[in-house]
């Protein structure tokens, strides 16, 4: 399996991986049937070593974009590129593991049979099997037929099967859809470590806190439009400034009569005031000079559910964690 | 590894490791045992002496029918009689019907080999298991046949090597036109009970029981020269009746253009299944 870059002339190729994308789409669109299209424009771009994040609530069009990055469906309109090849290239596809919905294999035949059969077919030595399955925790159950594995096992030897490749690229559609939490978890763990192992991996979710966790970058979908791109950090922004100070009457007077009485908000002791982060300094010696004692001044950063709120207008997947309601 | 081993290897594990594939084989087995063999030692042993059994056939013809000198040809009409084509049908449906039911196509598909490639493995796949089904066939009908023939103390020869090989191929051959036919309806369909129904009503209903019973009119000939099942009767019947002073029936085509006619339609369904696979897998 593929190491971390130990040396440092290992590292700067590392640095320079960095700035390949592994995965590229120009204007690609698919229209199933005489149906609406179900991806709209796509412009992808996923940089190799990266998490990247593909969110989007239901039916927003990830699972067709994932089938169009791998081959099995041919688009509409647009090009993409995986790994500098065209989708569904055989050179390409043995360089990527990926699990689109949920896995499915053969249910008469055990697990290992069933990674004896991808090995088969991706021309690998059965010799990885073994440590395919340890890595997913499926030995003890290696020889029981795949039709009596539960939902969370399936789900490891899908990844199992994809690990097998040694996969440079990893696409992984919703991976902790229908796991119980303590499968969610495991499946991020996994998931963090194959990014921490130089892989790419391309991870769809309707969960906005699952790619708070794991990912480095996303792409926000919606309606089958890409309505945002970036590192999670630029994307989330931030939204002003969050302070306290004492005393609180006389600090709320200041900065009225200073930023206007919109740009200032009190919640819980605290203010939320809507101007340029960068003005904290204008701000802490305002109060300062009027002998107000600044406690708190920090960057408000807003969660990533307030800007797919502002973004799309619409609630995330229902199985969106709830979280404080925001004024 | 080239990418067509490996998509053979993996559909020769697939197939090998699943029942359905040598329960199919079996029952050919048995049943062509059953219809050719078992019947006709049925009437022997219970039909009166003397009995005249209508088209010329008499009891002691249709004996020698059942000795070595003709298993080739007893063998043939097994697969050309609605079992063969059945099974053949049945296991050509499961190659591909199978990973739409499980939805395994799009796990194939994602692996290395190119979908052309995949369908390469797999025919040569199903090409070994009917040829391992063929030669169970002729084997099993070899050995009954002898049995039977000592068991009577008649005295027979068998027939020539080279009789025997080109019976296997025509079989071998036969077979594959009924599963290639029974490959392209599910993956026309995406699904093994529609191709496995209508697949059987065709080879069975249409072929069988309707082209018989317009067999009277003479333009019926003209027609069933362009159909794949009556070509590879008369492709099995260029061996002869087994059974001595049974009225041979009409020759619709010589074995060379039946041949001809079943192998093409044979590429032909293949390469339709070719064009199919490469619609949308959701
Ligand atoms: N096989 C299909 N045939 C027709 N429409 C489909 C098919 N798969 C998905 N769709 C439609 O395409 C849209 C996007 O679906 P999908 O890509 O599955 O979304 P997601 O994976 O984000 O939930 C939906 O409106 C869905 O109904
Ligand atoms: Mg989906």
């Amino acid at each position: 399996m593929r190491q971390r870059p130990e040396s440092t002339a290992d590292a700067l190729s590392g640095a320079m991986d960095a700035l390949e994308t592994v995965v590229e789409t120009h204007g690609l669109s698919k229209r199933y049937g005489g149906k609406a299209l179900a991806v709209d424009r796509l412009d992808l771009h996923v940089h190799r070593g990266e998490i990247y994040g593909f969110l989007g609530p239901n039916g927003a069009g990830k699972t067709t974009t994932l089938r169009l990055l791998v081959g099995l469906i041919r688009p509409s309109a647009g090009t993409a590129t995986v790994l500098g090849l065209p989708p569904g290239h055989p050179e390409g596809l043995r360089r990527i593991g990926c699990m689109v919905e949920e896995p499915t294999f053969y249910p008469y035949l055990s697990g290992r049979d069933n990674l004896r059969v991808v090995a088969r077919y991706c021309g690998l030595p059965e010799a990885r099997i073994a440590a395919a399955l340890d890595r997913v925790d499926l030995l003890a159950r290696a020889n029981d037929r795949f039709g009596t594995y539960s939902t969370g096992m399936k789900q490891r030897l899908g990844v199992a099967a994809a690990l097998l490749k040694d996969p440079e690229l990893l696409i992984l559609d919703e991976p902790t859809n229908g796991l119980d939490p303590q499968g969610m978890v495991e499946m991020r763990t996994m998931i963090r470590g194959l990014g921490e192992e130089g892989r790419t991996v391309l991870l769809s979710s309707h969960l906005l806190a699952e790619v708070e966790q794991i990912c480095h970058r996303v792409g926000v979908i919606q309606g089958g439009h890409l309505v945002a791109e970036g590192p999670l950090q630029d994307l989330r922004g931030s939204a002003g400034l969050v302070l306290r100070a004492t005393p609180e009457d006389q600090a709320e007077r200041l900065l009225r009569q200073a930023l206007g009485p919109d740009a200032v908000a009190c919640r819980q002791g605290a203010f939320e005031l809507a101007i340029d982060p960068g003005r904290s300094a204008e701000i802490s010696s305002l109060l300062a000079r009027s002998g107000v004692v600044v406690t708190e001044l920090r960057p408000r950063e807003r969660s990533l559910e307030e800007v797919f709120l502002q973004l799309t207008g619409t609630e995330p997947g229902e199985a969106a964690p709830v979280r404080e309601a925001v004024s | 590894m080239s990418a067509l081993v490996g998509s053979f290897a993996a559909e020769w594990l697939k197939l090998r490791k699943r029942t359905s594939t040598w329960v199919l084989g079996g029952i050919l087995v048995l049943l062509v045992l059953v219809l050719e063999y078992g019947f006709a030692l049925l009437a022997i042993t219970t039909v009166p002496k003397g009995t005249h059994l209508g088209g010329g056939v008499t009891l002691a013809g249709l004996r020698e029918a059942l000795y070595p000198a003709h298993f080739t040809q007893m063998t043939l009409s097994g697969f050309v009689s609605g079992v063969g084509s059945a099974i053949a049908l049945i296991l050509g449906v499961l190659l591909y019907g199978s990973e739409y039911t499980w939805s395994t196509l799009k796990t194939v598909f994602t692996q290395r080999p190119r979908r052309s490639q995949v369908l390469g493995g797999k025919l040569a796949a199903l090409a070994l298991t009917l040829l391992i089904y063929t030669l169970a066939t002729f084997a099993a009908t070899a050995i009954l046949s002898s049995v039977t023939q000592a068991a009577y103390g008649g005295t027979s020869t068998w027939p020539g090597a080279s009789d025997i090989a080109r019976a296997v191929l025509v079989a071998w051959l036969i077979s594959g036109l009924w599963a290639t036919l029974g490959m392209v309806l599910s993956v026309l369909f995406r699904q093994s009970a529609l191709a496995i129904g209508l697949g059987l009503v065709y080879a069975i209903a249409v072929e069988t029981i309707i082209f018989n019973v317009l067999r009277g009119f003479s333009w019926m000939q003209n027609v069933e020269r362009g159909f794949p099942g009556a070509n590879a009767q008369a492709l099995a019947q260029s061996f002869g009746s087994a059974v001595r002073g049974a009225t041979e029936p009409a020759v619709l085509v010589g074995a060379g253009q039946a041949a001809a006619v079943v192998a093409a339609f044979l590429v032909a369904f293949i390469v339709l299944s070719a064009l199919l696979l490469r619609r949308d897998v959701t």
